[in-house]
């Protein structure tokens, strides 16, 4: 797939800011969105705007066969084995806590997670240890540590582990990790939101029980998810929210609730942009998950081999190839703030910095943060090249 | 403490604009954590810091380095220099208002950018004078006071002047205060361009001939609004029908203007100004002190007493 053929499709790599052009690597945070994305978003309000799954007037049919199109490709994308197991969120946050709070866990019941988790599986574990929930973190350095998780995950109930760190861009080895547990009889859950971007995410091949990931990040709008749960689990899960669409019918007491997934989509749905999900994961689909691998490795090996240098402090593996799409780094002497804000000033490069969300795993490493450069498949090897010159300058500072 | 400056320059640029205002509450908010010992949270400084090295750091690399490394410094350098102007500022107002100008009674005619907020205190003249300058004496003019006074105050006025109608309170008020050590003598110098100013210094000379002349010089500025606005004809007639009112001889009155009988003297005063380096009405020679302008009360003060210290008397 040609680079800039695909940088056709992102009208807002067009912009300029005081004349120059944009460079933007917070594609952790926040991906951009491809035109036809746009479009299908536009098009929900000017063509057909209306609710889904209750109106039946031909608006409401269409959006309701819309949505469910959608759900079909989402079953797709991530080879769901059934259409019902997937259940459209807000974004991973809202997916892991209907997890958390839906699952049933009671006192003693044990839950384990990286130390490199986002707040997002991390605090809804730390309320949970209120009703007497044990929690327990199972540390990760460069190299995930098996004989660890072994020791940890016995008695374990649900293990819920980040899949790609978002503070490094290492991955857990998520196969071998979803046997271990399962051998314990242990559920397993995995925020994917920065892999299922990434990576050819399979959940009959894992076999992983729960699975969380964010529409923005994979060139979807803001305000979709997605939460895949194996249907028999699914079933048992008790709703979460409840309301307006999660209902078959109710009575003043008592209330019989739909069928997986209904019960679980509470309320008005974000109908432009579940419906607009769908091409951002055509448009994935079309440049290619082994592509989008391959281009973000290339870019990690340039960037790394670039700032290879002493008064860089990098965060994550030395091997590129195991960092996925982030380098996340100090500049020794400069604040990461100073780092992000500069590269932003003088050259519109965009970047994170900050405590990502992994406030826990700074505090643990007395860490106050870290500038983190992210990037996607409209990225290309210039824009990398610029980034690097960019920090190097900023290192003759020091 | 670049959000102690940002504070300042952005609080007044928010008077104008919201956007701006949004960055002083920011800067307030860093301002306030710093003075509790706490660290601003806002991410403000990091910003400003930032913009401000990014646009240094492309032309000029090594400045843009300093400017890094020390920038803490450099902020704490512009909060004490912009202390250290309001101070000098505030100082420079208290002058303005007790002295009329920036520094204080020494005042040695340095410019002060509060004049401009005011206008100016005084009317020019356009005649040159390259001669000898002399020191101001009282001459033929109407004078208060004993001649042995310590302080001999000469001033030298136009009727149709603005400004000298101003100082007039002022020196009524030193009048007052100085009673017994201060010597005033009025002596005109008739601004050309001015509607009725050489008609009004001759009615004056014409009443001083009567014994009226302060009775005339208080009434010409009481109406001077009005003088401005007739022509020379009727601003004649006017003065005449203000003879009677004052107790004057009419006739003589009459004959003084129509016969411009103290034109002469009038010419001798302007010129006996010009001389002693007037350039604007009012200016006043306090002794050898000029004091230019409808000046507040302190500058004459001021004056006075120096040289009434010099004269080995308390003010």
């Amino acid at each position: 797939m040609d680079e800039e053929k695909i940088r056709d499709y992102f009208p807002i790599l067009e912009k300029k800011i005081k004349g120059k052009p944009i460079i933007y690597l917070d594609s952790a945070c926040m991906s951009l969105k491809p035109k036809p994305v746009i479009d299908s978003i536009n098009e929900y309000y000017l063509e057909y705007t209306s609710c889904g799954e209750r109106s039946s007037h031909s608006f409401g049919r269409e959006t309701t066969e819309r949505m469910e199109k959608t759900r079909e490709r989402v079953k797709k994308f991530f080879n769901a084995k059934n259409v019902n197991e997937i259940v459209f969120t807000k974004n991973t946050t809202e997916g892991i806590n209907l997890v958390a709070k839906s699952l049933g866990l009671k006192k003693g019941d044990k839950v384990i997670t990286t130390d490199k988790e986002h707040n997002s599986n991390l605090v809804p574990w730390l309320q949970l240890e209120k009703i007497g929930v044990i929690h327990e973190v199972v540390e990760w350095k460069d190299e995930f540590d098996i004989e660890n998780f072994k020791q940890k995950v016995k008695n374990a109930k649900l293990v819920s582990f980040v899949h790609t760190s978002n503070l490094d861009g290492a991955s857990v080895p998520a196969r071998e990790i979803i046997k271990i547990a399962h051998d314990n009889k242990a559920l397993v859950m995995f925020d994917a939101a920065q892999s299922a971007p990434h990576k050819k995410v399979d959940v009959q091949k894992l076999d992983v029980d729960f699975l969380a990931c964010s529409g923005h990040k994979m060139l979807g709008p803001t305000g979709v998810g997605v939460l895949y749960a194996k249907k028999n689990l699914l079933e048992k899960l008790e709703p979460f929210i409840t309301g307006g669409e999660t209902v078959q019918d109710s009575t003043y007491d008592s209330v019989k609730f739909r069928e997986i997934p209904y019960r679980f989509e509470a309320g008005l749905q974000n109908y432009a942009g579940i419906i607009a999900f769908k091409e951002a994961l055509d448009f994935i689909d079309m440049v290619g998950m082994d592509w989008i691998q391959k281009h973000d490795a290339k870019l990690n090996e340039i960037v790394s081999k670039e700032l290879d240098l002493p008064k860089i402090k990098l965060i994550g593996p030395e091997n590129p190839e195991l960092r996925g799409s982030i380098f996340s780094f100090n500049i020794e002497g400069m604040g990461f703030h100073e780092v992000a804000s500069m590269l932003d000033e003088t050259s519109n490069i965009m970047i994170r910095s900050g405590n990502h969300c992994v406030h826990s795993w700074f505090n643990a490493h007395d860490m106050k943060g870290s500038a983190r450069a992210s990037w996607y498949l409209y990225n290309t090897e210039d824009e990398i090249l610029k980034f690097a010159e960019e920090v190097k300058k900023l290192i003759k500072l020091v | 403490m670049i959000c102690f400056i940002a504070l300042i320059v952005f609080g007044i640029l928010g008077i104008f604009s919201a956007s701006y205002r949004q960055i002083a509450k920011e800067a307030f908010v860093c301002v306030f954590r710093r003075a509790t010992l706490r660290k601003c949270e806002t991410g403000l400084d990091v910003r400003l810091k930032s913009k401000i090295i990014s646009k240094i750091m492309p032309r000029f690399p090594r400045i843009g380095k300093i400017l890094y490394k020390y920038f803490e410094v450099f902020s704490w350098f512009f909060v004490i220099l912009f202390f250290a102007s309001l101070a000098y500022s505030i100082y420079s107002g208290y002058n303005f208002w007790k002295y009329g100008n920036c520094y204080g009674p020494q005042d040695n005619g340095g410019f002060c950018p509060l004049t401009l907020l005011e206008g100016e205190r005084y009317s020019r003249i356009s005649s040159q004078y390259n001669g000898t300058t002399i020191y101001p004496s009282v001459g033929n003019a109407a004078t208060i006071g004993s001649p042995d006074s310590p302080v001999t105050i000469i001033e030298f006025g136009c009727f149709v002047c603005s400004n000298t109608k101003k100082a007039e309170a002022t020196v009524q008020k030193v009048l007052n205060n100085y009673k017994g050590k201060v010597y005033y003598a009025y002596r005109d110098l008739p601004i050309e361009s001015h509607l009725n100013a050489v008609l009004s210094s001759e009615v004056a000379y014409c009443a001083k001939a009567q014994g009226k002349y302060w009775e005339y010089h208080n009434m010409i500025f009481k109406n001077q609004e009005v003088l401005m606005k007739l022509d020379e004809e009727s601003a004649k007639e006017w003065f005449i029908s203000k003879a009677g009112e004052l107790g004057l001889d009419e006739n003589n009155f009459g004959e003084c203007l129509a016969n411009h009988t103290y034109l002469n003297q009038i010419e001798k005063d302007f010129e006996d100004g010009l001389s002693t380096g007037v350039t604007a009405t009012p200016t006043f020679f306090v002794n050898n002190q000029s004091i230019i302008g409808c000046l507040p009360y302190g500058a004459f003060e001021a004056a006075i007493n120096s040289e009434l210290k010099k004269a080995g008397i308390n003010g």
